[in-house]
């Protein structure tokens, strides 16, 4: 699994950084990143999900492998 | 509360969103409202007012900025003194593509890293608070506790002085809890934050320090500085809705969990879970 965030679409309101920061990183604006190739460790799929369902601009994607 | 307007006796035709009863409980009312043949109901309270009660309006009202304007973000009998793109508190009463700079400019302020360097005092101003509950049988954790913090907060963000708390409480009741009186007296109101921003804008000019009041009157947007009513009306609501929406937030979040105790199984929270509380790893968040 693996997460993108479309830094377009990003607003700046870092619910995804709040909710998995092992996945996402944000710049002094807000404009959040995945961290890395965006690969999801399997523990930490409940968090790519929450993070995707909490985000306001549904800035962020999963590919399933 | 409603006190210049009479009762509600058709909510589909005659709303008005400071109605005793809507006050107390609006969610039956909605409901009620999305169940029936025309989910978008209209009222002349307030000098006519449409309310669209599904999500789906909603959200096409709120991305349509051609045909709808935030430049009037509080219902009242007034109109806007101020009109779009810039309006009377930007970003929040201001359209595109004013809003996204508008907006910008404040980000940094409330990124992660500006809010963690504001977390020590924060931390050590709710234990005081919490100190000085000890001992009473009977805490009322809105008023006692939740209001409180975010007005020290949001004080200390702009560089105001903490003693002027009181101030700031009745800013907001003018502001958003006395919505319904006339125009007249609510301008009146307005006189206090008005004065109470222009002292601080003076002040700050004649003694510049590191706050998000100097930040805004050195602030450009579009290579120019901003204007003074950019700079009055985004403190303005950076004092409102910093210290409105936050009370109510804490206060709501107490509410619940004092009302469900299955969302309290797991706390109190590590510290590191605390500073970020998902729900999956610690129980409660807002849904």
């Amino acid at each position: 699994m693996k997460v993108h965030v479309d830094q377009e679409k990003c607003q700046g309101h870092n619910r995804c950084y709040a909710l998995a920061p092992e996945l996402f990183d944000v710049d002094d604006y807000g404009t959040a990143k995945e961290i890395g190739d965006g690969t999801v460790a399997p523990e930490l799929a409940d968090k790519a999900r929450l993070a995707v369902a909490n985000c306001p601009e549904f800035a962020i994607t999963i590919t399933e492998d | 509360m409603a006190g210049n307007h009479p009762p509600v006796t058709d909510w589909t035709t005659d709303f008005d969103h400071t109605d005793e009863v809507w006050a107390a409980d609006p969610y039956p009312i909605w409901a009620d409202i999305r169940a029936s043949e025309c989910p978008v109901v209209h009222s002349d309270r307030y000098g006519g007012v449409w309310l669209p009660t599904r999500h789906e309006d909603v959200s096409a009202i709120a991305y349509d900025t051609e045909h709808f304007s935030s430049q009037s973000p509080i219902v009242t009998e007034g109109r806007p003194m101020m009109p779009a793109p810039q309006g009377v508190a930007p970003p929040i009463s201001s359209d595109p593509p004013f809003h996204h700079d508008a907006r910008r400019l404040l980000l940094p302020a409330f990124s992660p890293k500006a809010v963690e360097e504001l977390e020590p005092f924060t931390r050590q101003f709710c234990n005081d608070l919490l100190d000085q509950l000890e001992g009473k049988d009977v805490v009322d954790a809105a008023a006692d506790y939740a209001q409180h913090i975010p007005v020290q907060v949001i004080a200390k963000m702009l560089g105001f002085p903490p003693e002027d708390a009181d101030i700031f409480r009745t800013i907001i009741h003018n502001a958003l809890e006395s919505v319904d009186l006339p125009v007249e007296k609510r301008l009146e109101n307005f006189g206090l934050l008005d004065g109470y921003l222009r002292n601080q804008i003076e002040d700050h000019i004649a003694n510049p320090r590191d706050d998000l009041t100097n930040y805004l009157l050195s602030a450009e947007m579009g290579g120019e500085p901003l204007n003074e009513e950019h700079v009055g009306g985004t403190m303005a609501l950076l004092l409102i809705a910093g210290i409105d929406t936050t009370w109510s937030g804490i206060g709501a979040s107490l509410w619940h969990l004092a009302k469900t105790p299955s969302d309290r199984d797991g706390w109190p929270p590590s510290p590191s879970c605390c500073r970020w509380p998902s729900r999956s790893s610690c129980g409660p968040t807002p849904r």
